[in-house]
């Protein structure tokens, strides 16, 4: 801002000796004031592209310039003479106010491109609020109405009847917590630009780690890796594409029955390092597909499965952030594969770690 | 340890989540005492030396790792970070100041109990004075004085480095480790910036200990943190 106010300062200087310049040579053919309509030329100019201050001090500027250059006595400095004080009150007023004008305008077509943008951040943030607070409702109303029951009638229940309420209230907060997670991590991808920490990383560890995180929601189904000894290294940041795998996991934990086989499958093509996750369960219904990785999209409609519908949106970010393609369809016998296509790289030379 | 109960020390600001990890600590066979703030963590430190501390890391007068630096400054004590933060970059930070472990909240107190047993553990250790002789872990094996490892009693032959990683997470099994404290284990000083060699060694290691070493029973990851051994 001071900086930008110390430019306009001397852009003023600019313009002030530039109208002097002009009116030195044009002096022996001009009257005093239209001398003074030159200076006022300047001082709308500031005017409409500065602040007031720098105005006024182009309006002062330009009046000390007049008298000082072009009043007899020349080079001398006379405020004497009431008309010429008058052409100085009235360089004065003009500076002001169309300062004023100006920067009413500019304030006017910020505020319009605000709205416009305002108003389609608004039509996101409704649908979002909508989507979050049902989401985050349904595990708290069951934390909450758990808990209570709890508090009022622990006398009347059995046992078996507590322990019951009391693990519901331990797993719908585990849920809501996974849920205030994905929301955290799609505001932070698409808060600003994201800083990727790219490091090498083997596909077995990423894939490992995020296996493990899963490890508890997957006990029902049967997984398997088959990693091809051909694949390199992944110059990437882990923490995102583990995030990624195991939004993968978690979904295909989520819409596929307990008995799902899912694998994983890596493998180097020419130019690309593939992982297909794909599951023999019920596959992408069709009306589901094009919107498969937009917010908020879930396979089941309202509360059935539980779920904030942001995993895999969040997929799909992670994936662009690294240009990589992620896509997804059904096998043709039946069951949802996806693919990500990571571009080949070439890893470091590790030989020097090698001295061992 | 001066009782038979470990005394803990736990620096939060939260009342109802110090209420929490009372009733969790004193139901488990602990000592509960309580520090609200950095200040009082440390006086209550220093007049009264806990068996362990469990730390916030935002606290109304600063930041916990003031409370790890000034507990580590004169003391080994196991302190294990129980923060809000689950950024990888804020756990490296707590564990370099010398934090033992760190969970992050919301926690289970099955998870928060285990990662506390393990940290009395080693503490028990080093206070016995003694050095283990040996690792043991379901089928592994891992006899420190004579440098063999076994899995399912078949020797497996290590290379140095390898080695030395391995005794690296085995003095901390159970806790995670970073990848610059495995750096300077396994090459000293000069690879520190250097992760794709550890990554490298890694999937070395699991290759040679693991069944599926896409599925490790043994070697875990703790992505842009670090590894961690299983304990049990």
């Amino acid at each position: 801002m001071l900086h930008s106010r110390w430019r306009g300062y001397a852009m003023i200087t600019l313009i002030v000796a530039a109208g002097t310049a002009l009116n030195w040579v044009l002096s022996r053919w001009l009257t005093l004031t239209d001398l003074a309509m030159v200076y006022l030329l300047g001082v709308i100019v500031a005017a409409a592209y500065f602040e007031r201050d720098a105005s006024i001090a182009c309006a002062v500027l330009s009046f000390i310039a007049l008298d000082f250059f072009f009043v007899p006595p020349y080079l001398t400095l006379h405020f004497t003479h009431s008309e010429h004080l008058i052409t100085g009150i009235v360089l004065l007023i003009v500076g002001v106010s169309t300062s004023a004008l100006a920067a009413r305008v500019r304030a006017e077509m910020q505020r319009a491109t605000r709205a416009a943008v305002l108003a389609s951040e608004e039509q996101l943030r409704n649908s979002l609020l909508a989507s979050l607070s049902h989401d985050l409702r349904t595990p708290l109303a069951v934390i909450a109405g758990s808990a209570s029951t709890l508090r009022e009638n622990r006398s009347r229940l059995s046992t078996e009847e507590q322990n019951q309420l009391l693990e519901q209230i331990v797993e719908q907060s585990r849920i809501m917590s996974l849920d205030v997670s994905d929301v955290l991590e799609m505001t932070r991808l698409h808060a600003g630009p994201v800083i990727l920490d790219r490091q090498w990383h083997p596909l077995e560890e990423l894939i490992g780690a995020a296996l493990e995180r899963c490890k508890s929601k997957l006990l029902d189904h049967e997984v398997a890796v088959r990693i091809s000894p051909d694949v390199p290294m992944i110059h990437v940041d882990g923490v995102l594409i583990e995030k990624l795998f195991v939004n993968l996991l978690e979904n295909a934990a989520r819409y596929t029955p307990p008995g799902t086989h899912v694998t994983i499958g890596v493998s180097r093509s020419d130019n690309h390092v593939d992982v297909i996750l794909e599951d023999d369960g019920p596959g992408i219904p069709d009306a589901l597909q094009p919107h498969l990785f937009e917010k908020f999209t879930r396979a089941s409609s309202e509360g059935a499965v539980a779920g904030s519908g942001l995993g895999l949106s969040i997929c799909r970010a992670v994936a662009q952030l690294h240009e990589m393609e992620l896509s997804a369809d059904n096998k043709p016998q039946g069951g949802a594969r996806f693919v990500l296509s990571i571009p080949y790289s070439v890893p470091p030379d590790a030989t020097e770690s090698q001295h061992d | 340890m001066t009782e038979a109960r470990p005394l803990v020390l736990v620096v939060e600001d939260e009342p109802q989540m110090r209420r929490v990890l009372r009733l969790t600590l004193e139901s488990n066979g602990m000592r509960y005492t309580e520090a609200i703030s950095v200040r009082e963590a440390i006086s209550k430190i220093r007049a009264q030396p806990p068996d362990l501390i469990i730390a916030d890391l935002a606290l109304p007068d600063g930041e916990g790792l003031r409370v790890i630096r000034a507990a580590r400054e004169d003391s080994s004590v196991p302190i294990v970070v129980l923060s809000a933060r689950s950024q990888e970059s804020d756990k490296i930070a707590a564990l370099d100041a010398g934090a033992d472990d760190y969970v992050t909240k919301p926690f289970s107190a099955g998870e928060l109990l285990a990662r506390l047993r393990v940290g009395l553990r080693h503490a028990a250790a080093r206070a016995s004075g003694e050095s283990p002789e040996a690792f043991t872990l379901l089928d592994l094996r891992v006899d420190i004085l004579q440098r063999r490892v076994t899995l399912r009693n078949v020797p497996v032959h290590l290379t140095p480095i390898e080695y030395r990683l391995l005794i690296c997470l085995i003095a901390k099994a159970g806790q995670v480790v970073t990848h610059s404290e495995l750096l300077r284990a396994g090459w000293g000083a000069a690879k520190l910036d250097q992760q794709h060699y550890l990554r490298i060694y890694m999937t070395g290691l699991r290759r040679k200990l693991e069944l599926d070493p896409a599925r490790p029973t043994y070697l875990h990851t703790e992505t842009g943190v670090g590894y961690r051994l299983s304990a049990d």
